[in-house]
């Protein structure tokens, strides 16, 4: 099963849809897709392997990422930073401004700032089909290893 | 110590929750506005719901800096902190101008350049944190002291 989470953003990610939708078709992904497509609601009748569902529970959605052989996710850092965790194969794909998908491009940046931990994303279909036929590794380690900024606030401001 | 908590919805709202460990153990107002993740607030926070400002909402962040000046007056917190975005700007500007101290996190999204609404309050503000140590390159009034996760 491959995991395809959009984020609850009030913005549109149409573009990432339909790009499962063609690969689907292409037959480069021919396994279930369940799609979790928040604001993003497919505005075509999808192909049969497709679950589309709203939005997933935590517990929910941690169990599908177990499930999956690959998880796509849009470029937010909290969904970023529960793939890390999980260990999951992952590839990120930041919504653009330019598509109307965010209000600014931060998701491509946060992609490019996490790409030197080993975080793989892409930003092209051509790119995305590779990461289908050939998913990367499970992500070993912790995304953001680093001291807690919230420690230093306390021992600075008490 | 009596802080105000300043952030838009979305990521910025969940780095300030993420800050929680610093913030709880302070009498402490929220400020931001309306959408279903920020409304979980007001069972247990005392908000001050603002003008919805999102990026480079112009006349929204001069009506919010109005709004600031009087929460600030009426509230008198001895700390302003903001994790962003924009609503960051009028309550700095107001902070600074009532000699408040003003604290600002940018968002972990900016490895190598600040935000616009940085960038806005770069010299306003007292102390500006970033996420990534490669930040305080270009600007060195930027510090680095680990990560709001």
């Amino acid at each position: 099963m491959i995991l395809v989470t959009l984020g609850t953003q009030f913005f549109p990610f149409d573009r990432l849809v339909r790009w499962i939708d063609e690969l689907l078709a292409q037959g480069v992904i021919d396994e279930p897709v369940l799609l979790q497509h928040g604001e993003t609601t497919p505005t075509r009748p999808m192909h049969p392997l497709v679950t589309a569902i709203y939005s997933l529970e935590i517990g929910e959605m941690q169990e599908a990422v177990r499930r999956s052989s690959l998880v796509v996710s849009h470029a937010g850092q909290g969904s970023a930073r529960m793939l890390a965790r999980l260990g999951a194969r992952f590839v990120l794909l930041p919504r653009l401004k330019r598509h109307g998908e965010h209000i600014d491009d931060h998701q491509l940046l946060f992609a490019q700032a996490v790409a030197r931990l080993g975080v793989p994303h892409c930003t092209s279909r051509t790119e995305l089909a590779r990461y289908i036929l050939q998913p990367p590794a499970p992500f070993e380690g912790e995304l953001f290893k680093a001291p807690s900024l919230a420690d230093h606030l306390v021992l600075r401001f008490g | 110590m009596k802080i105000l908590l300043v952030c838009n919805p979305g990521g910025h709202f969940a780095t300030m929750q993420s800050l929680r460990k610093f913030w709880s153990a302070h009498q402490r107002e929220w400020v931001t506005y309306e959408r279903f993740d920020t409304l979980q607030l007001q069972e247990k926070e005392q908000v001050h719901w603002v003008i919805k400002q999102e990026a480079r909402e112009v006349w929204r962040a001069f009506a919010n800096f109005g709004k600031a000046l009087a929460i600030l007056r009426r509230s008198r917190p001895e700390l302003i902190v903001s994790t962003g975005a924009g609503l960051a700007v009028p309550f700095v500007l107001a902070g600074k101008l009532l000699g408040i101290k003003t604290v600002f996190i940018e968002s972990i999204s900016r490895a190598e350049d600040l935000s616009l609404s940085g960038k806005l309050i770069y010299n306003l503000v007292d102390e500006l944190y970033v996420q990534w140590p490669e930040c305080t390159v270009r600007y060195p009034r930027a510090r680095y002291m680990g990560v709001a996760i």
